[in-house]
């Protein structure tokens, strides 16, 4: 029957006409109805420019707490030849700069950066660039020169390393304690890093600036990066042999020297001071510091003289030797106040006498090594800077081996600056932490104070994996996508997709224009502060 | 009151967690909703949670516009629209229709605005509470009539400027207590919640699903231009609502009892999240005083 | 095949409900309908009727409900009256604009105020233009099988059905008559399978906003799919016939009148059977008057109106539903159906009760006998 057109249909499955829907409002090009649209601006973080090395610490730390920790080895060792070691020795200037510092305590890169150096110490580096026929010779194995080598052979140079001492390390060997840094890691790391790019070195070669001609013609270019290799004393200081350097007091150390003497005064409020006192206190001598101003304004790292304090070691403050005399094989000296007259310290009232076998003077360090025509010389560490952090030793020596290889006009095949090349900063204010919730960091164990001055073994222990895991979520990754889908969560418009493959952190983020309706959440809600309103065309 | 949280309150939303939530969307992209909306938003997770084996039954209220107008839909789950007053006896006849067919593993879900809930179709809800309907009641509340331009509802909190209250002031009944009136029906689950405190959210909606009988949930949900904001501040005020104590989330315990399931971190004056809005300008200072006195 | 039984009305039509095996009731009490409700509670404690019964606290629930559970694919039941068909009101437009099916039995009660629950048929008139079909019963036995028979149609049709009984006169009085059994309606009206329904499994969305071409487009099939519902009451009811022996049409001349008279009187629902009581009285006295009763108001049978009611010079339209203003409801909806007769016969509006006024058939036969002193212009209210 025609006339049941309607009821047949129905009947059939046709159901026009009637009020049903079934297909999706993504027809809708709601897109349209906006002002503004969310873009990517990928920016950088406060850690990553305060670090000498500009080591991508947001984006490193970013794949190790995405479960993929060699991912972020080799990100961190792209533009740092020694995590282990600078993850022990660092003063941490990115720590410093942490955000989460105002929020609640900084996050401890350090440590962080220390669990996957020590990673490293198991994988080679990966393989160097194609191998070229130029030939770099460089001056000194400490931290400038290791990470020159690093960076040049990285590229395919040839890199011979000629070192004065019978081992490698430099500084980070005879000026770092081993409480600090463990001699096995820094073999491990040094010897990785040589072996890796098949690295000459050659110990026990000591080269003098005369010599400069005679290796200009057997290699391309030299890298200066022989260090301080002396601690500075005053004039009058120096005809009285019971008072020694710090440097080499330290070295004899370090070198497992016998070390006379029971009784010790240094003088000084930096790291050396510092780590010559501890390092004499682990020898069961009798150690106190003499410092002229007080211990807040010590120069030394703040955990060195939190240590320093714990383990018992007697710090004179705003005091200052004045007058030394010799008796028999002992110094008497002459205590005095100090008076601090509009930030110059002045000798005041006299204290008190101190008898000592040494004192150690820990007021500078200074070289030997002169050339007569700085010109032409391409310099590194602290010979180059003067005594800085092993970080900026780092840095000095990748920039002598970029200076180089801009004068062979070969391109890194790795690019330490990707991704802070226009840094916009991200700053405190810029990042919306409604969904961080205040977690204090991670409490490393460190040796009891009592135990540990009794011996040489590290204070500072690892991370445990669940510490680190702990630790690392803690980042906020500032400036950098970390595909962590709160904009996708937060979006009303489901026109959010994010690709948690991509490895390019200015990517993963997909905006579906058709339908975003630019009501700006997403950028409201990021917590990296990565995602920008921009008018929409 | 009660301070154990329900939520993980530790790096509560931080990295990863919000990409762990399932990837399975239920609501598309093209609805009608204004740009920040946040019954869309609400929408969105409430479904992700309850999942494709859901009916939704939806009175008048901005949803029966955001779905979408034919032969479109924003829900690829089946959805009944209905007349204003009727959702939860709607959502008892589905749900009996199912229980008559032996069909179980659905859920069958009320979704109504605060006109639809308070006002119009209080009478509807007190009826299929007190038959504890085994549907999922979740009130989304904006606390005004939004979607024929803002008109006072009794969602509507004291003081708020609408379209009838323009002076914003002469409003002087405080927001009904929703949430008292179904505790009263002794539901077998009841709790208030937003999108805002995710966490706190998808553990409720969770809850919720994992219970039957009759469930109330009720939502606050943002609206930009009823609240007059800024679309991209509506999650940040939303959150507000809660830090302020204005908008406690809260669970009924087995003892009957409304607790606050999550403290905020951060305690708010009322004040700064009532400055943050641009409906509550004209409101007397001693008015803010007296909200801040009542809530501690 | 079926039991003889004297039920009260109300019983009967809780038997035709369960013979058709709805599988939700929504049941909300209002007098005069409340008994059927009971009944069906009672048939359901026993177990006697497997249906999911609702409980609600409005007639505006009620038929919500019902909403919910057709819309999901189950066959629905719900039953009013009055004051709650009113509250019903907007959601009656909305279970035939959503094009699901259902039979909901309204016992015919005034409207107040004041307070009145006897019969009249003032609150299903007023609900004419939902979109529902309206059926008129005479009887209780006609009732039940209405029920069965609206059941099959509803569901062909996919469009709501409300089947009506005078409050009172049917739903409180007791009638002999013919219980069919289970198997023969099984029969006749198999399970329910929705064309659509609200499934999980396949996602449909009911009653989304429609623009308004789309709206007019929608609304024109609607009505087009009322036409056709004729002729699909038509054959469900012919089949009915074959299958129980009793027959049933949307315009049915009574054998108590003459059908060549050139005057007949029409009315619809209970009052019916008084007036077949006064018709054959006219009848035997000499006055030769002819009686229509009509069952189906919506869709309006016009067709068959006027084919009945071709030949007379005069018809008289017994009121019980007052269209205030115009006059009978009921006389209107007729005028209308006649005015394209080349012949047409002159109308009487005849108000003959409302609220529950006695109908006697001495009523009838008087308004009849002065015919000729009846308005043709305006509605003509009996002397009090």
């Amino acid at each position: 029957m025609t006339k049941l057109k309607h009821v047949k249909a129905i009947q059939n499955g046709d159901f026009r006409g009637l009020p049903i829907s079934a297909t999706s409002t993504a027809i809708n090009l709601t897109g349209n109805w906006k002002f503004f649209r969310p873009h990517l601006v990928a920016k950088d973080s406060p850690c990553r420019q305060a670090c000498p090395l500009n080591i991508p610490i947001a984006t490193y730390l970013d794949k190790l707490s995405s479960g993929k920790p060699l991912e972020a080895l080799d990100l961190l060792r792209d533009t740092n030849p020694m995590p282990a070691v600078t993850g022990r020795v660092c003063p941490h200037f990115c720590q410093s700069a942490c955000n989460r510092q105002e929020f609640d305590e900084a996050v401890l890169i350090g440590d962080l950066e220390r669990y996957l150096g020590d990673l490293g110490l198991e994988y080679p580096h990966p393989a160097s660039a194609e191998k070229k026929t130029e030939k770099i010779a460089i001056i000194g194995a400490g931290p400038a020169g290791l990470s020159a080598a690093f960076f040049l052979a990285r590229q395919g140079l040839k890199v011979t390393i000629f070192e004065k001492a019978p081992t490698a390390g430099g500084l980070l060997r005879y000026g770092i304690p081993a409480y600090r840094l463990p001699r096995s890691i820094l073999d491990q790391e040094i010897d990785n890093l040589l072996t890796s790019f098949n690295i000459d070195l050659q110990c026990n070669r000591n080269i003098e600036a005369s010599e400069l001609l005679q290796l200009k013609k057997e290699y391309h270019n030299i890298i200066w990066a022989p260090g301080l290799q002396h601690s500075s004393l005053p004039t009058p200081w120096r005809t009285i042999p019971q008072i020694k350097g710090a440097l080499e007091i330290l070295a004899a150390i370090n070198r497992g020297e016998n070390i006379d003497g029971q009784r010790f005064i240094v003088v000084g409020g930096g790291n050396a001071a510092l780590d010559t006192a501890r390092s004499l206190l682990r020898l069961g001598k009798q150690v106190e510091i003499v410092y002229r101003r007080t211990i807040a304004e010590m120069p030394a790292y703040e955990e060195e003289k939190k240590q320093a304090l714990e383990e018992g070691l007697l710090i004179n403050e705003e005091e200052v030797v004045e007058k030394i005399e010799t008796v028999a094989n002992t110094l008497q000296l002459n205590i005095h106040q100090t008076q601090n007259n509009a930030g110059r310290i002045n000798a005041g009232t006299f204290l008190k006498t101190i008898e000592t076998d040494y004192l150690i003077a820990a007021i500078g360090q200074e070289s030997d090594l002169a050339f007569d025509n700085n010109d032409s010389v391409i310099k590194a560490g602290d010979f180059d800077h003067g005594a800085a952090s092993v970080a900026e030793a780092l840095a000095s020596g990748r920039r002598a081996a970029e200076n180089i290889l801009k004068q062979l006009e070969i391109t890194p095949s790795i690019d330490v600056n990707e991704g802070s090349e226009n840094p916009v900063i991200v700053e405190n204010d810029q990042l919306h932490l409604e969904y961080y919730s205040k977690k204090p960091a991670v409490s490393v164990p460190e040796l009891d104070s009592r135990i540990r001055k009794e011996n040489f073994s590290e204070i500072r222990q690892a991370l445990s994996e669940e510490q680190m895991k702990s630790e690392i979520e803690r980042c906020f990754h500032c400036g950098s996508c970390t595909a962590c889908g709160i904009c996708w969560f937060f979006c009303p418009d489901v026109a959010i997709a994010i690709d948690l493959e991509e490895s390019n952190p200015d990517k993963r983020v997909l905006f579906d224009y058709d339908h975003c309706k630019g009501c700006g959440q997403c950028a409201a809600i990021c917590p990296r502060g990565v995602i920008e309103m921009e008018e929409d065309h | 009151m009660n301070n154990t949280n329900i939520s993980p309150t530790e790096n509560s939303f931080s990295k990863n967690t919000a990409w762990q939530i399932t990837k399975a969307e239920y609501m598309e992209s093209g609805h009608m909703a204004c740009p920040g909306c946040g019954a869309a938003l609400s929408m969105r997770h409430t479904l992700k949670i309850l999942g494709p084996q859901t009916i939704v039954v939806m009175p008048a209220c901005c949803w029966a516009i955001i779905a979408g107008g034919q032969p479109t839909t924003a829900l690829s789950v089946p959805l009944l629209h209905t007349p204003f007053a009727v959702a939860a006896a709607a959502a008892s006849g589905v749900r009996r229709s199912l229980t008559a067919q032996g069909k179980t593993g659905v859920e069958v879900l009320a979704w109504a605005g605060d006109g639809g809930t308070f006002d119009i179709g209080l009478q509807g809800i007190s009826g299929a509470a007190e038959r504890h309907e085994d549907i999922i009641y979740i009130c989304y509340d904006n606390e005004a009539y939004m979607n024929t331009g803002i008109q006072q509802s009794s969602a509507t909190p004291h003081g708020a400027w609408t379209t009838t209250t323009p002076g914003g002031k002469e409003f002087q009944y405080a927001k009904k207590d929703i949430m008292a009136i179904i505790k009263a029906h002794n539901p077998s689950y009841l709790a208030s919640a937003t999108i805002a405190y995710p966490e706190d959210f998808y553990l409720k909606l969770k809850k919720a699903k994992a219970a039957s009988g009759f469930r109330f949930i009720h939502l606050l949900a943002a609206c930009p231009s009823g609240w007059k904001i800024d679309s991209q501040d509506a999650l940040k005020i939303t959150r507000m609502a809660v830090d302020s104590g204005v908008f406690p989330l809260l669970e009924m315990d087995d003892n009957g009892l409304l607790r606050q399931t999550l403290k905020p971190e951060n305690s708010i004056p009322v004040k700064d999240y009532l400055k943050a809005q641009g409906r509550f300008k004209k409101m007397p200072d001693l008015e803010i005083e007296a909200w801040q006195k009542e809530i501690g | 095949m079926h039991k003889q039984a004297i039920l009260l009305g109300s019983d009967a039509i809780a038997h035709g409900v369960r013979l058709s095996r709805p599988e939700v009731i929504s049941a909300y009490p209002i007098t005069p309908q409340t008994h059927i409700i009971e009944t069906l509670s009672e048939m359901v404690d026993s177990g006697e009727l497997k249906s999911q019964y609702i409980k609600v606290e409005s007639e505006m629930s009620a038929i919500a409900a019902v909403l919910g559970s057709v819309s999901t694919g189950s066959r629905s039941f719900t039953a009013s009256s009055s004051q709650g068909l009113a509250m019903m009101h907007e959601i009656l437009h909305w279970v035939a604009g959503a094009r699901l099916p259902l039979v909901l039995v309204n016992a015919n009660r005034a409207l107040g105020a004041p307070w009145n629950i006897w019969s009249d048929q003032s609150d299903s008139f007023s609900q004419r233009d939902t979109g529902w079909l309206q059926i008129y019963c005479e009887t209780s036995q006609e009732a039940l099988d209405t029920i069965i028979i609206a059941y099959k149609a509803s569901e062909q049709l996919m469009l709501p059905i409300m089947v009506m009984i005078d409050g009172f006169i049917l739903s409180h009085t007791m009638e002999r008559l013919l219980v069919p059994d289970q198997q023969i309606v099984d029969d006749y009206l198999p399970a329910y399978k929705a064309p659509y329904r609200l499934d999980p499994d396949n996602s449909l969305t009911f009653g989304a906003a429609a623009h308004p071409d789309l709206f007019y487009e929608l609304k024109k099939t609607f009505s087009e799919t009322m036409t056709e519902a004729l002729t699909v009451l038509d054959q469900c009811q012919e089949e009915f016939a074959q299958k129980f022996g009793r027959c049933y049409q949307p315009v049915m001349r009574c054998p108590e009148g003459d059908e060549k008279s050139n005057t007949a009187l029409l009315c619809c629902g209970a009052m019916t059977g008084t007036v077949r009581v006064a018709v054959a009285e006219l009848n035997k006295n000499g006055t030769p008057t002819d009686l229509i009763k009509l069952r189906l108001l919506r869709p309006f049978p016009n067709r068959e109106l006027c084919e009945a009611l071709k030949d007379k010079k005069q018809v008289i339209v017994l009121n019980r539903a007052c269209s205030y203003g115009v006059g009978g409801t009921l006389s209107q909806e007729v005028r209308a159906a006649l005015y394209n007769l080349p012949q047409r016969p002159l109308i009487n509006d005849v108000m003959i009760s409302l609220g529950g006024k006695e109908v006697f058939p001495e009523t009838i036969t008087e308004v009849v006998e002065n015919r000729e002193q009846l308005s043709s212009v305006e509605c003509n209210w009996l002397d009090s």
